[in-house]
């Protein structure tokens, strides 16, 4: 039996102890023991050493993350005892006929070698039902942390340390955040595509799952900029068949198709090319490539399961890589986008009656200005004469107001939800004119089941053209 | 009149009834009978146990052992050793092992202690999977590995000749005839 060591103290300090469940026995001796208190602490009893005149435990208190990875079998008996989180243990002797003989508080980093279990001691059994309760909200964190993305970013200078600035941790967190993003919103979007033609469906299914599966943050680090991200597909109640896909695929999918890359290798940016039209890529790829191509930081990625490629090393990129992925826009394309990034503009200005608009200058607009609202999406009224089936020929009774908003590649979509009207279009001819046959095409329809209509299409048609009309 | 005759037919089919279930009653209690005297002329031609004097000096007031059951096929079974298999300290029943390693743990001694408890410490222990006498192997703090010499898992099949046992979830107790046959020689080490 080994010396004993440490401090005497009289009593354990865990207070009443209630038995959750004996661990582990030997020919029917318990080995290791659950316990509980009132505080809900959750504690080991482990049966290290004995002689003829003594039997030796170790107790421990132990957090539920140590206790979880035992019973789930991540974790062995070696080392959660060898890494214990508990600052303190305490050696407990008892006499043979189990009456205790003297308790000692040692630190949890001098528990001796001898009493630690060996290498291999996973625990058998498995989480049981009870356990599987007893630490239901546990396994909810350890899921996610299972499927964390880690990304660990350290200054290229060690002006602070190994301190990132905050900035740059701002920059990362939100450059990663945007490729996520990116990634969930290509993938899904291509996949509602397939089951829906209606536009506004797809954008707001879409906009749901991107909000839900955003990345959270799981873990973070001490010393250095370690952040562990992840898309908690745990939680995601599946909308449709889709949904579930896309919860089953993304986390593998992101890893395949982002952080797996060489982001040196010219044969991975040709793969992504064909996979990602140059959209998609710059949703996905731009913000990762901007933290490679920032000199300040040295970043790398791995996860839990270190199943990503490259795992330990600082990742790079090269011109090469990136004029491929996210080639540099010609004059007439950076003009294009100019186009594209125009923002719309709602002015409210008091003017006097029948001033002329084009000839207020800067100065007047300004000091006249009541409301300026900055907007992608615009209220568009729309007035022209319809011609019904039966000849008769006669002007709205008032505008139909749409929304209106540009969207990729410089195009209009137009979304009128009384007349469930969504249509994309080029210009704001095309768009007025597709607009005028998706209304046309409306009434007809109106028109052809006239006696079973219900009221309420009724008065909706009424507010613009006079049913008696049809 | 009619309901007389009625009065009498219900009544003959009655005591039919009654002889028929007499006759079943009494065919079952004879099949009963016959079991049990099968049962005890088998049990009078099985050998003693090998450590029965072990059981005897725990002088307990219950039958022991008790609710054993004889092994129908082969089982192939896994426990904790210590190498060689023939070292003397092996497949031992417990109560003689804790003695041989002077393990005070188990209170023999104290009368409140489960005389069942006591009862299946007169066996040896077997796990049924290598996965469960790895485990309990491992989970042996080193210094108790060395106290009590346990270093490897054996690996072998018990049958019917080898003893009585008592099964428990996982678990096999085996109270040893003692016709002469070594365990040693039907096991042997598998630690990976």
């Amino acid at each position: 039996m080994l010396a004993s060591i440490g401090e005497n103290i009289s009593n354990l300090p865990f207070g009443e102890m209630k038995l959750v469940n004996e661990l582990m026995s030997f020919d029917g001796m318990p080995m290791l023991l659950h316990f509980t208190n009132e505080r809900g602490d959750d504690i080991l009893a482990y049966w290290v050493d004995y002689d003829k005149e003594t039997i030796r435990w170790i107790y421990a208190k132990v957090t539920k993350d140590e206790l979880f990875g035992y019973l789930k079998g991540i974790r062995s008996l070696e080392r959660l005892f060898k890494e214990i989180t508990s600052e303190y243990a305490f050696i407990l002797d008892l006499t043979p006929q189990k009456e205790i003989k003297q308790i000692k508080l040692i630190s949890s980093s001098l528990i001796p070698d001898q009493y630690f279990a060996g290498e291999l001691s996973f625990y058998p059994d498995g989480l049981s039902e009870f356990y599987l309760n007893y630490l239901r909200d546990f396994e909810y964190n350890y899921l996610v942390k299972e499927r964390s993305y880690i990304f660990k970013a350290e200054p290229s200078n060690k002006t602070h340390g190994n301190f990132l600035t905050a900035k740059e941790g701002v920059f990362l967190l939100n450059s990663v955040i945007d490729s996520v993003e990116g990634y969930i919103n290509v993938v899904a979007t291509h996949k509602y595509e397939q089951k829906f033609t209606n536009r506004s469906r797809i954008n707001n299914v879409v906009k749901s799952l991107t909000n839900h599966l955003s990345p959270v943050i799981s873990e973070a680090g001490i010393g250095s900029f370690e952040v562990w991200l992840a898309m908690d597909t745990i939680s995601l109640n599946e909308v449709d068949e889709i949904g579930s896909e896309i919860r089953s695929e993304i986390i593998e999918g992101y890893k395949n198709d982002v952080l797996d890359i060489d982001f040196t290798s010219s044969e991975d940016a040709k793969i992504i090319c064909d996979k990602f039209n140059p959209i998609q890529r710059k949703k996905i790829y731009e913000p990762i490539l901007d933290i490679l191509e920032n000199e300040k930081i040295d970043l790398t990625i791995s996860d839990k399961r270190k199943t990503i490629r490259q795992i330990g090393k600082p990742i790079k990129t090269n011109t090469r890589f990136t004029d491929l992925v996210i080639p540099k826009p010609s004059a007439d394309e950076v003009k294009a986008q100019q186009e594209i990034n125009k923002k719309i503009y709602t002015l409210f200005v008091s003017l006097e009656e029948g001033a002329d608009i084009s000839k207020i200058g800067k100065k007047e607009l300004l000091s006249n200005l009541l409301l300026f609202n900055e907007s992608i999406e615009i209220p568009y009224p729309i007035a022209f004469p319809v011609i019904l089936p039966n000849g008769i020929e006669l002007m709205l009774k008032k505008p139909i107001i749409s929304n209106v908003k540009i969207i990729d590649q410089n195009k209009l979509e137009l979304e009128n939800l009384e007349f469930n009207i969504d249509i994309v279009a080029k210009d704001k001819n095309d768009m007025i004119e597709k607009f005028k046959a998706a209304f046309m095409n409306f009434i007809i329809k109106a028109i052809g089941r006239k006696e079973l209509m219900d009221v309420k299409t009724k008065e909706l048609i009424n507010e613009y053209i006079d049913f008696k009309y049809l | 009149m009619n309901s007389c005759n009625e009065w009498q037919i219900t009544v003959k089919m009655a005591q039919r009834k009654l002889l028929s279930y007499s006759h079943r009653l009494l065919c079952f209690s004879l099949l009963v009978l016959c079991c049990l005297c099968g049962t005890n002329f088998k049990m009078k031609n099985l050998p003693g146990l090998k450590y029965q004097p072990a059981i005897d000096a725990l002088d307990l007031s219950i039958k022991c052992p008790n609710n054993f059951t004889l092994l129908k096929e082969e089982e192939e079974v896994y426990r904790v050793a210590i190498n060689p298999l023939t070292h003397i300290k092996n497949f031992l029943p417990n109560v003689l092992f804790d003695q041989a390693c002077g393990i005070t743990y188990f209170d023999y001694s104290k009368a409140n202690v489960d005389e069942n408890g006591k009862c299946e410490r007169c066996g040896a222990s077997f796990h049924k999977t290598y996965k469960k006498a790895k485990s309990v192997l491992e989970h042996f703090s080193r210094k108790n590995k060395e106290n009590i010499g346990y270093d490897c898992v054996a690996k072998g099949t018990l049958n019917a000749d080898d003893g009585l046992v008592k099964i428990k979830s996982g678990h096999i107790t085996l109270y040893e005839f003692n016709n002469g046959n070594s365990l040693a020689e039907k096991f042997k080490i598998v630690t990976e």
